[in-house]
């Protein structure tokens, strides 16, 4: 009982931090119909950045975030306006291949710059764990988890009530109403991209000192991000939130009493599963993934 | 009502010629490249630069698969390295435990691939764009997880090691000659099927099918059966070259072979030298992989990961300003900016 409750407890806090990312995913694709292959990299960047700026200047990482968020943000306007705006219109395998393009660049220049070493920053709080009744948890899970639950909330708050977030949300309905109602469409684009890219900057400090940094470390995430989303329902915040406490969860269990190696298979079955039964997620949009995208 | 067939042009024995690529047809320029292909096998003899030319004819033969189900039927795989993955440990299982020689093996393979390839276009059949390129992205992944965990079949993370004696029965040679004489065979053979298919009635429902799902199935195209056929042929294929590579290389471990980036490769060959064309997977593999190779050679001294920076540039650059690929920028120079040839606007995916 107390294996199972451990089990549950650490799958939901780690599905919570994964949310985050996935958020950042789900926005950008639901407004601007394109899936960023470059994602992972994103967060390659951002646990880079807050490696740097726990190890050199000796802030922790959640400090780091002041800076890091901002980083990426700008990062997500400068990669939209070389790459994103000039393939947002064309068909979608443009995007697809550039932004795989951008992920190449990105891997290979962290390989060139930091080598293929692993980079970690030093337990805070000495190491001790969060203990709650017999749940023992780390204290950096905990502090992800609530980051990314107050984000999350923050947010949903931000797209129900301010105009930039009902503008956001009129897009992923209907991009050609939203227009014709006046919202400009391609600035909603960079904001979006820019602040999918800042999420992402925030998921990076809350995984930096849980897992360890090296250049390919954004892979492995994107694609557990891509199963949410999907999970989720492409676009839908509230989706990707409970895809991604699904996914911690089935990790965090299938990890314990299969394997950890087939865990991951078992997210990616339960990917294929989702396409078949219910392609459009379990919050998504009615039809997106029969219609397409851009076609 | 009666509804009038999808017209293919007439039926001759010989494919239609033409100087400039087009689709449909033999072109001078085509036969030129293959023919100069030809002319360095004959011509070159040091080590490094016939490995490099294995390398790239492989490339081409699997570019050329990848696009009849990512060029012709617009199923764009990121998950190919399954087949090819299928392909090369289905001939190495047999070949090591069994004793089947790999001939038999390739065909077996090419076999186990076609079905996989109907098994996920049958289920992958009703989704489109994002949402079919990560369903195969899934796919590879479940395959490459389940190939690294299957220890006893596959030998896991230590790999298969191919090691019998070397005979034309084991297709295990003691030169290089042999291997390059069957890759140059896989990529001819593989070309001259694709400009087939291209003026064969079968290549025009494909194209209809991925231009207009729904004008192909009012003529009576059936674009399941579309969709499922083109890419059953195309993992076969992909399975043919999976082979050649294990006996060329003769060594296999999951994490390289069924790997995204394997995957990544085909997609972007294609990107490169043209989606959709026999000449374009021809021209991104005969311009991209000795690139990669040869930057991969000068630079690996300097740093390693470097080359990979300038094929993702080369990457982007083409795709945001190419889109139609170097097989498209050609075509275009020929014609003159002004006219643009009809097969490169049904390229549109």
């Amino acid at each position: 009982m107390d294996t199972i409750a451990q089990l549950l407890v650490s799958g939901l806090m780690l599905g919570g931090i994964y949310a985050i990312m996935a958020i950042g995913l789900t926005l950008i694709f639901g407004v601007l119909k394109v899936v960023n292959f470059a994602h992972g990299e994103f967060l390659m960047l951002a646990m880079y950045l807050a490696w740097a700026l726990t190890s050199l200047a000796g802030v922790n990482a959640y400090t780091a975030l002041i800076i890091v968020v901002p980083a990426l943000f700008a990062f997500g306007i400068l990669i939209h306006l070389l790459v994103i705006r000039r393939a947002v219109d064309k068909p979608h395998l443009i995007v697809a291949f550039a932004t795989m393009g951008l992920s190449i660049v990105m891997q290979n220049l962290a390989l060139v710059l930091m080598t293929a070493d692993l980079r970690d920053v030093p337990p805070l709080f000495g190491g001790t764990p969060v203990r709650i009744g017999s749940i023992y948890l780390r204290a950096e899970l905990v502090l992800g988890f609530f980051i990314s639950v107050a984000v999350t909330l923050a947010l949903m708050i931000f797209m129900k009530r301010s105009y930039i977030g009902k503008a956001i949300r009129a897009t992923v309905q209907d991009r050609d109403a939203a227009m014709l109602m006046g919202i400009n469409v391609p600035r909603l684009f960079l904001l979006t991209f820019a602040g999918g890219s800042a999420l992402v900057g925030l998921a990076g400090c809350i995984m930096v000192p849980l897992y360890s940094t090296f250049p390919t470390v954004g892979l492995n995430f994107v694609l557990i991000a891509y199963v949410i989303v999907v999970l989720g329902g492409m676009g839908s915040m509230e989706g990707a939130f409970l895809g991604g406490i699904c996914i911690g969860i089935v990790q965090s269990l299938s990890g314990y009493y299969i394997a950890p190696a087939y865990g991951q298979m078992f997210y990616f079955l339960l990917f294929l599963l989702v396409m078949l039964l219910r392609p459009n997620g379990l919050f998504g949009q009615r039809g997106a993934a029969m219609v397409g995208i851009n076609e | 009502m009666s509804v009038a067939p999808v017209s293919a042009p007439a039926r001759s024995w010989m494919l239609p010629l033409s100087i400039a690529p087009r689709r449909g047809a033999l072109s001078i320029f085509e036969i030129v490249i293959l023919a100069a292909c030809i002319g360095c096998v004959l011509l070159v003899s040091n080590r490094y630069a016939v490995d490099i030319m294995i390398r790239t004819f492989l490339w081409v033969g699997l570019a050329l698969a990848w696009n009849i189900a990512g060029g012709y039927a617009g199923l764009i795989s990121f998950g190919h390295a399954v087949f090819f993955g299928i392909g090369a440990y289905a001939s190495t299982i047999l070949l090591l435990s069994y004793d089947v020689s790999p001939w038999l093996g390739m065909g077996a393979g090419a076999l186990l691939a076609a079905c996989a390839g109907t098994v996920l276009a049958a289920v992958c059949a009703r989704l489109r764009g994002p949402f079919f390129i990560l369903s195969t992205l899934a796919a590879g992944e479940v395959t490459r997880i389940a190939a690294l965990n299957w220890r006893s079949l596959t030998g896991g993370s230590e790999g298969l090691e191919i090691s019998p004696a070397a005979g034309a029965a084991n297709m295990v040679f003691e030169s290089q000659a042999p291997n390059l004489a069957l890759v140059l065979a896989y990529m001819l053979a593989l070309f001259l099927l694709s400009v087939w298919i291209e003026q064969a009635r079968y290549g025009y429902c494909l194209f209809a099918t991925r231009d207009d799902e729904d004008g192909a199935s009012a003529i009576g195209i059936d674009p399941r059966r579309m969709r499922i056929s083109a890419m059953a042929i195309s993992a076969g294929l992909t399975a043919i070259g999976g082979t050649l590579y294990a006996q060329y290389f003769l060594y296999l471990d999951p994490t390289h072979i069924i790997s995204p980036d394997i995957s990544f490769q085909f997609a972007l060959i294609c990107a490169l030298g043209g989606l959709g064309t026999a000449s374009g997977p021809v021209l991104g593999a005969l311009v991209i992989v000795p690139l990669s190779e040869l930057l991969r050679g000068a630079l690996s001294g300097a740093a390693s990961g470097l080359h990979l920076v300038i094929y993702g540039t080369i990457v982007i650059a083409v795709v945001l300003y190419f889109p139609s690929g170097i097989s498209g920028a050609l075509a275009r120079l020929w014609t003159g900016l002004s006219r643009r040839p009809a097969w490169q606007r049904s390229e549109r995916l």
